[in-house]
């Protein structure tokens, strides 16, 4: 009998330490410090953000929160502050004028847009808001592929003011295809920041599988560990809100 | 006899249009085989060229391929950091002159604070000043002369030279522009809200905002609206020496003077000229246009490099899918 409550009592201290192991793994999980683990480049882009006060403007202006927005496109400034001195498009926008994505699909600016997802977003912007009070202030595009509606495309992508309205546009977008859960922000944002970083055309449940996946790095090649972006832009987010 | 003169008379005409209108040089660095496509990063493109060798990487069906002046070597299984190194050299997309070196860095190097509040400037073993204030400091690129711009004892304002002249200003100088060799400098100077004799109530913004250029010869041009006329849009070129440029609207001025109209769409960067200014060229997306109407199209790479002096425009160009094709003509 004594025999059998000591067993009971190993099986349950045990379940106990497990159980803790896995509380204290999934905090350490949830609780990176991507503040402390960016260090400069995550301070970059914060000042980034904080020196330009228009940003968050616009952003109401077009009746967007500008803590979202700006979160969802977080990670982004990060990785540019990593990686802005081996950033030279000039050829990639020469090709993608001549010859399409086919040639060059690359990331521009300082939210690393690529022409193929603005090409997305204005088809999208266009099919979308025949009735939205929004598009008058973002006209319909040209929608013809052609070397001048690249060249005008990237001209846009350069641009920090159409930056803004292609992040604009993103979240309309967005919100108007899925149903997002506006009543936990943090969903909201980690959801939305997934599909800005694995592609807002897939299907929900692929972008909610993504939402784990870890993909995020601040090179040029993929290193062997790599980070959440969902969850970066959720602890931009929370910092921000707490401030 | 007519037929002699008119055979001279072509050959001269013909001499004169080639010496305007001077068809760029064409060579064919490679033709990529099916399979084939140049490899380029997220951010930049693997393909360099520095005046004197022109490094392409490209990737086929067994790999990677490294093609260093018209040599190809590999395939390489895997790219990694080393085939994307060239992508840092390829910063010649733009005729702007930038400057060498970190004004913040410059100032702590030279200009020393003295116990009594005062300023000095040591340069190369010589001591200037010393002054009230110093508002700038300037080292030219090759680091053998330098401009300061100081508050006398007296508090007047007045530009330092490392030649030891000095310069009387009526305003606050905010930048200084030096020229490539360092011969010639341009001074930014604008309102002086330090002067003892401003009514506050008096002054408008416009008159805050603006400027006059003053130059190492001593000529003045203005003055501009600082809200306009920013400080990017005064510059010197790689390729122009003491010649300098000013973007005033859709009005471009040479040496202060007016010059031509901004071509469209056209940053500061992709205006190229020759050294007398004369003949020009305009890079955009599309094509490098010269002055003389010729056109090379989607130009991938623009180098700028020397030879015997002259200054030549190397362009680098993917045609009909496939060739690789290289473009040389002086400016």
């Amino acid at each position: 009998m004594t025999k059998k409550l000591m067993c009971t009592q190993r099986l349950y201290s045990k379940l106990i330490i497990s159980f803790i192991v896995c509380i204290i793994a999934s905090c350490s999980n949830k609780g990176k410090d991507y503040k402390d683990i960016f260090g400069q480049k995550y301070i970059e882009a914060e000042r980034y953000i904080n020196s330009n006060k228009w940003i968050q403007d616009s952003l109401a202006r077009y009746e967007i929160d500008p803590s979202l927005g700006i979160s969802i496109v977080f990670p982004e400034l990060i990785r540019y502050s990593a990686i802005k001195d081996k950033i030279e498009t000039r050829s990639l926008e020469v090709l993608y004028t001549q010859y399409g994505t086919k040639y060059a699909d690359f990331s521009i600016g300082k939210f690393q847009m690529k022409p193929s997802f603005a090409y997305q977003l204005e088809k999208d912007w266009d099919s979308f808001y025949e009735r939205d009070p929004i598009k008058c202030q973002i006209k319909p595009f040209n929608l013809n592929d052609n070397p001048e509606t690249r060249r005008d495309r990237i001209i846009r992508l350069k641009d920090e003011k159409w930056q803004i309205r292609y992040l604009v546009m993103f979240l309309k977008v967005v919100e108007k295809k899925y149903k997002v859960n506006h009543c936990d922000p943090e969903m909201e944002i980690s959801f939305i920041a997934s599909a800005y970083n694995s592609g807002y055309s897939n299907d929900s449940i692929i972008i909610v599988k993504m939402e784990k996946q870890d993909f995020f790095h601040t090179g040029i090649l993929k290193p062997k560990k790599c980070y959440n972006y969902p969850e970066i832009s959720v602890y931009y987010y929370k910092k921000k809100c707490r401030k | 006899m007519k037929k002699i003169f008119n055979i001279t008379l072509a050959i001269i005409i013909l001499g004169v249009l080639n010496a305007h209108s001077q068809v760029p040089q064409k060579e064919n660095l490679y033709t990529l085989q099916s399979g084939e496509s140049m490899v380029y990063g997220e951010n930049c493109f693997n393909f360099s060229d520095n005046g004197k060798e022109i490094f392409i990487v490209i990737h086929g069906n067994d790999g990677y391929y490294t093609i260093n002046n018209g040599v190809k070597k590999g395939p390489f299984k895997e790219m990694n950091e080393s085939l994307l190194k060239p992508c840092k050299q390829n910063n010649n997309n733009c005729s702007v002159f930038e400057p060498n070196g970190n004004t913040e860095f410059s100032y702590d190097e030279y200009v020393k604070t003295n116990d009594d509040g005062t300023f000095s400037i040591n340069f190369k073993g010589k001591d200037y000043g010393t002054f009230t204030a110093l508002q700038a400091f300037e080292l030219s690129s090759d680091k053998n002369s330098f401009v300061a711009s100081a508050v006398a004892p007296d508090m007047s304002k007045e530009l330092i030279l490392s030649n030891g002249k000095t310069i009387k200003v009526d305003g606050l100088v905010s930048k200084i522009y030096f020229s490539p060799n360092g011969s010639m400098f341009i001074a930014k100077v604008g309102f002086d809200y330090t002067a003892q004799n401003i009514d506050p109530t008096k002054i408008n913004m416009e008159q805050i905002s603006s400027y006059t250029l003053l130059t190492s010869d001593g000529v003045k041009i203005g003055p501009f609206n600082g809200e306009k006329v920013t400080e990017s849009d005064i510059w010197f070129t790689q390729t122009t020496g003491n010649h300098w440029f000013i973007r005033n609207g859709d009005d471009l001025l040479l040496d202060g003077k007016p010059f031509m109209k901004m071509p469209e769409n056209a940053n500061r960067c992709d205006l190229w000229f020759s050294s007398d200014c004369k003949r020009y060229a305009v890079t955009s997306y599309d094509k490098v246009k010269f002055s003389d109407n010729t056109v090379v199209p989607y130009p991938i790479i623009t180098t700028l490099f020397y030879k015997e002096g002259k200054a030549y425009l190397r362009l680098i160009t993917l045609e009909n899918d496939k060739e690789i094709n290289v473009y040389t003509k002086a400016l």
